[in-house]
C-alpha cells in the first residue's frame, strides 16, 4: 500500500481558484462599491482616513458577528448575542461607577457575565434539548431583563467611563483603534480553530449533520456547549468594547446588533469557503456592509438606505451562491 | 393445468395490466421485463427476497420512478400512463406504502385531510365534515377511535387500516386496484388477522390487490394468486392453490446451480483452526426497546451476521452493540474493555467502528468533501490537538482510497458526486483507517451496485483474515451468504437460532427468518 498520488491539493490552491468571483465574490462587490462611492463622492470618499472610519467603526460589529461562526457552524442558533452584549457593557459601567474595583478586574467580571450566560444557554439547549432558535431568544429576554434592573432603563455615565477604561477603544497604532486589532485577533483564533484543528473539522460536522457526526464518535453536546460558551464570551467582549467606545452605560446598545451580526455572519458563510461559516469571510462581509454604508452616510443617501444596502448585499449573495449551487448539481454527474 | 389457465382468461379479462416493465439503475437491471396482470376479486401476492426487485416495481406502479421504455399499462381495457395517472381525479391505483404516510402527531381527521384534500370552502375549514367524513370511513374498516385524537394514542392495526381507508377514501364504488406494500411488518398476530378481514371484505367487494409481502405463511391464508420475482426478473405466477411452502421457499431463493455452490462455501470460510479463538466483543442481557435479552460474542477474525426480519429486532441489535441506543441496556466488552452503559464514543474510543443502516441520514457528512468523510475518526491520530496535520490527513487519505478501490483524484470533490458504492466504500474507509478491533454493520450493502457490492464483501473478508471481528446485520440475504462464518437469527427480540457452516445458504436463512415466523394463531 504505496503513498498515492498527493498532487491534488495543488487544484485547491491555484491562485485563479483562489480569486474567482464563485470564492470571493464579496471582494469585486468590494471594488465596485469603491469605485462607485470615489466617483460619486470624490472629495471626501478615496481618502486614507474613509478606510479608518469604516474599520473602526465597525470592529465591534465585527467582533459581534465573528461570536457567530462557532455556534453557527455547530448547528446552533444564537439569538441572546445581542442581549449578553447589553448585559456586559451594563456590568462594565455598573461596577465602574458604583465600585472601586481595578479596570481588569470589572472587565473579568463581565465576562464572566457573559460566560454565566453562555452556560445557561447550553443547559436549556444541549442539557434540556429546546430548539436553540427559542431557547435562545428566552434567555435573551431574561438577560434583558437584567439589563433595565441593572440600569434602571437609564444610561449609566460617570467619571470613571472616560479615564482609563476609554483607552480599551481610543490606543490605536497609526490610526488603528484597539478594538480593529482586536476584531483580527479574534478572526485569526477562530481561522486557526475552524480551518486547523480536529476540534473545528468535528464543529462543522456536527452543524451539518449531528446524528452522523455523534454515531463517527464526535462529541457533538460537548461542542455545542463550547460553541454556546463561545458565543457568550465575545458577546461580552463586544460589549466591554462597545462600552469603552462611548463611554457610558446605555441599556439599549447590545439588542440592535443581533440581526446585522446574522446577516454579517450569513454573508460571511458565501465567501471564502462556501456554505461553511468561517472567520475571513465574516471579516470580509463587515468591509462590504460597512463600506458601503459609511460610503452612503458620506454622500448623504436618506436613512433608510443602509437597510436597503445591507438587505440587498445579503440577499443577493445568498441567492448568488444558491444558483451556483444549483448549476453545479445539473452539470455534474455521479 | 393449462385448460384452468385458459378458462380463468377466458371467463374474465384482468383489470389492470402491466407489461415489459424494465429500468436500469447505473450498473444494474433492477426490473427486467416483468409483466403481472391483476383481476377484480383477487387477492394477488408479489414474493421475492430484498433485492429482487419488487419494491423498485411498485414504485414504477406508483410512478415514482421512470421506467425504461417499452412498458405498456391498461386499466380496464383502456392503456394508462402510470406517471401521470395520480394527477386525474378519482385515479385507480391506490398504494399504501410501507411507512403508511400519517403523521402520527395529527389526528385521524388532519391526516384524512391531508390525503384526500381539506373540506369546507377556500377560506374555512369545515370540521364538522372532516369529523363525519373521518368517522365514516374509519367505521367501513371497523376502527373505533376518536378522529379527534392524535394517531399516535391509536394502535399499529388501526393505523394501518387509517391508512387503507385514506388511500381509497373518495373512490365509492369506483373499480381500483390497491397496492398494499408490507402491510404487517409491524403488526402482531392478532392485529395482523384484523387487517386479514379487512382486506378479505375489499376483495370481495370488488377491489383487486397487490399484496407485497415476507411472510410466507401470510400469502397461503390471504392470496389468491401469487408472483415471485427473482434478480428483476418474475420466476412463477400462477394460483395459490398450485403451491406449496417448500416450492415457494426454492422459487425465492433459487436453486444453486450444482457448479457455483461448492465453489462458493470453499472460497468463503477459513479453516476454524486458523481463526483466533479470543472474543474481540461480547454482550450479555443486551434490552432495549425491540431487544429482549439477546447474549452474543464475536471473535477476532469472525464474520457473524444477524439475519431476521423487520420487527425482529434485527435491524435495532447493531445500534444497541455500539452504544447508539439511549435505551439499550445489558453488559458490553469490546476489546477488552467492559461497559454496563455505553455511549458511541465510548464504544468507537475502545476500539469499535461502526457503519450505519441509513448512509445518508446516519453515516455521511454531504457538505463535506472526500476526504473530511474519510478522516473523520481518525483526527485524532493526525497532528496535535492544537494543529490538525492536514498533510499527513491528506497523504493517509489517499492511501486508503485505494486500498478501498476508490480512485484518489476523487479526494477533494463532495461525497455527495460519488456513486453509492463509493459512498459506502468512504464509510468502510473512514473506520477501516482507524485499525478497530471491531466493526459493526448494518446493512453495509443496501443501495450499491452489484460490482460495489463484490467489492464490499470482498474486503470484509480480507479485513476478517487479517484479525478484524465483523458484525454484520442485513436484511440481504446474500451479505450472509457471502461473508459470514454464524448467522443469529432473530425473533421476537430474541436469537432464535444459530446457523453455521452449510446451513448458511438461501433456503435456510429465509425458512429460519420467514416461513415460521408468525407464532400458530388460535
Amino acid at each position: 500500500m504505496g503513498v498515492a498520488d498527493v498532487s491534488s491539493p495543488a487544484v485547491r490552491n491555484r491562485p485563479w481558484t483562489w480569486l474567482s468571483p464563485k470564492n470571493v465574490g464579496a471582494v469585486y462587490v468590494l471594488i465596485v462599491i469603491i469605485v462607485v462611492f470615489s466617483v460619486w463622492a470624490p472629495d471626501t470618499f478615496p481618502a486614507i482616513d474613509t478606510v479608518k472610519v469604516i474599520l473602526n467603526q465597525n470592529a465591534v460589529t465585527g467582533i459581534i458577528a465573528l461570536s457567530l461562526v462557532v455556534p453557527l457552524s455547530a448547528g446552533v442558533f444564537d439569538l441572546s448575542i445581542g442581549y449578553v452584549m447589553g448585559l456586559a457593557s451594563i456590568v462594565c459601567a455598573y461596577l465602574l461607577v458604583n465600585t472601586a474595583l481595578p479596570v481588569p478586574v470589572i472587565v473579568a467580571s463581565a465576562l464572566i457575565v457573559s460566560l454565566f450566560a453562555g452556560a445557561i444557554n447550553a443547559a436549556l439547549v444541549v442539557k434540556l434539548g429546546i430548539d436553540s432558535f427559542i431557547g435562545t431568544l428566552g434567555s435573551g429576554a431574561i438577560a434583558l431583563a437584567a439589563i433595565i434592573l441593572i440600569s434602571n432603563q437609564q444610561a449609566i455615565t460617570g467619571d470613571r467611563l472616560g479615564e482609563g477604561f476609554a483607552d480599551i477603544a481610543i490606543s490605536s497604532v497609526g490610526g488603528i483603534t484597539a478594538p480593529v486589532i482586536l476584531m483580527v485577533v479574534v478572526a485569526a483564533v477562530l481561522w486557526w480553530l475552524m480551518d486547523h484543528t480536529a476540534t473545528g473539522r468535528r464543529i462543522y460536522a456536527t452543524g451539518f449533520n449531528a446524528e452522523a457526526a455523534r454515531l463517527t464518535g464526535v462529541r457533538t453536546g460537548r461542542l455545542r456547549t463550547a460553541s454556546l460558551l463561545t458565543s457568550s464570551v465575545l458577546a461580552g467582549v463586544a460589549g466591554v468594547v462597545i462600552c469603552a467606545q462611548v463611554s457610558s452605560g446605555s441599556p439599549d446598545i447590545g439588542p440592535p446588533y443581533l440581526l446585522n451580526a446574522f446577516a454579517t455572519a450569513f454573508l460571511g458563510a458565501t465567501q471564502l469557503r462556501s456554505g461553511r461559516f468561517n472567520a475571513w469571510g465574516t471579516v470580509l462581509a463587515v468591509l462590504v456592509l460597512g463600506t458601503g454604508q459609511t460610503g452612503l452616510s458620506l454622500v448623504g443617501a436618506p436613512v433608510w438606505g443602509n437597510s436597503m444596502f445591507t438587505g440587498l448585499v445579503l440577499l443577493g449573495a445568498l441567492a448568488v451562491t444558491k444558483l451556483q449551487r444549483r448549476n453545479r448539481h445539473t452539470t455534474r454527474t455521479a | 393445468m393449462a385448460a384452468v389457465a385458459t378458462e380463468v382468461a377466458g371467463a374474465r379479462n384482468p383489470l389492470f395490466t402491466v407489461e415489459d416493465a424494465s429500468i436500469t439503475f447505473p450498473g444494474v437491471k433492477a426490473v427486467d421485463g416483468v409483466s403481472l396482470d391483476l383481476y377484480e376479486n383477487e387477492v394477488h401476492a408479489l414474493l421475492g427476497a430484498n433485492g429482487c426487485g419488487k419494491s423498485t416495481l411498485i414504485k414504477i406502479l406508483a410512478g415514482f420512478h421512470q421506467p425504461d421504455d417499452g412498458l405498456r399499462a391498461t386499466f380496464d381495457g383502456s392503456e394508462i400512463d402510470l406517471a401521470t395517472v395520480e394527477q386525474q381525479r378519482d385515479h385507480p391505483l391506490r398504494f399504501v406504502h410501507q411507512d403508511l404516510g400519517l403523521v402520527n402527531e395529527l389526528s385521524a381527521t388532519d391526516n384524512i385531510a391531508l390525503g384526500l384534500g381539506f373540506l369546507g370552502s377556500g377560506v374555512r375549514v369545515d370540521w364538522k365534515a372532516e369529523n363525519q367524513r373521518a368517522r365514516g370511513l374509519l367505521a367501513r374498516f371497523g376502527v373505533h377511535l376518536d378522529p379527534r385524537r392524535p394517531l399516535s394514542e391509536a394502535t399499529a392495526v388501526d393505523r394501518t387500516l387509517l391508512a387503507v381507508a385514506r388511500a381509497l377514501g373518495g373512490l365509492g364504488d369506483a373499480k381500483h386496484v390497491l397496492v398494499l406494500d408490507e402491510p404487517t411488518a409491524a403488526l402482531s398476530s392478532t392485529e395482523v388477522e384484523r387487517l386479514f378481514e379487512a382486506v378479505r371484505e375489499l376483495r370481495d367487494a370488488g377491489s383487486a390487490v397487490l399484496y407485497v409481502s415476507h411472510r410466507m405463511d401470510e400469502i397461503f391464508e390471504i392470496a389468491d394468486r401469487v408472483t415471485v420475482m427473482r434478480s428483476g426478473r418474475v420466476i412463477s405466477s400462477g394460483p395459490i392453490g398450485a403451491m406449496t411452502p417448500a416450492l415457494l421457499t426454492s422459487l425465492i431463493a433459487g436453486e444453486p446451480t450444482e457448479a457455483e455452490a461448492p465453489a462458493k462455501t470453499s472460497s468463503r470460510r477459513p479453516t476454524s483452526s486458523a481463526r483466533h479463538t479470543e472474543a474481540a466483543l461480547a454482550v450479555r442481557g443486551l434490552r432495549s426497546q425491540s431487544i429482549r435479552g439477546v447474549d452474543f460474542e464475536v471473535r477476532r477474525g469472525e464474520i457473524v451476521g444477524v439475519a431476521g426480519l423487520f420487527g425482529s429486532g434485527r435491524e435495532a441489535v447493531g445500534y444497541a452493540v455500539a452504544g447508539a441506543l439511549s435505551d439499550a441496556a445489558g453488559h458490553w466488552e469490546i476489546n477488552g474493555a467492559s461497559f454496563d452503559r455505553l455511549t458511541v464514543s465510548d464504544a468507537i474510543d475502545a476500539g469499535l467502528g461502526f457503519v450505519p443502516a441509513d448512509r445518508a441520514a446516519e453515516g455521511l457528512i454531504s457538505e463535506f468533501t472526500v476526504l473530511e468523510n474519510l478522516s473523520l475518526a481518525a483526527l485524532s491520530d493526525l497532528g496535535s490537538s492544537a494543529r490538525l496535520s492536514r498533510r499527513a490527513e491528506r497523504e493517509q487519505a489517499s492511501a486508503w482510497l485505494s486500498s478501498v478501490g476508490v480512485r484518489a483524484d476523487a479526494i477533494d470533490v463532495p461525497v455527495t458526486t460519488l456513486s453509492g458504492g463509493n459512498q459506502q466504500k468512504i464509510v468502510f474507509g473512514r473506520w477501516l483507517w482507524r485499525r478497530p478491533a471491531v466493526l459493526v454493520l448494518c446493512e453495509p450493502t443496501a443501495g450499491v451496485d452489484i460490482g460495489a457490492r463484490h467489492a464490499l464483501h470482498e474486503l470484509l473478508r480480507e479485513q476478517a483474515a487479517a484479525g478484524l471481528a465483523v458484525l454484520i446485520t442485513t436484511s440481504d440475504i446474500d451479505d450472509l451468504v457471502e461473508v459470514c462464518d454464524r448467522v443469529l437469527v432473530m425473533r421476537n427480540g430474541v436469537v432464535e437460532r444459530e446457523l453455521t457452516g452449510a446451513a448458511i445458504a438461501t433456503p435456510t436463512i429465509l425458512a429460519a427468518t420467514e416461513a415460521d415466523s408468525l407464532p400458530t394463531r388460535p
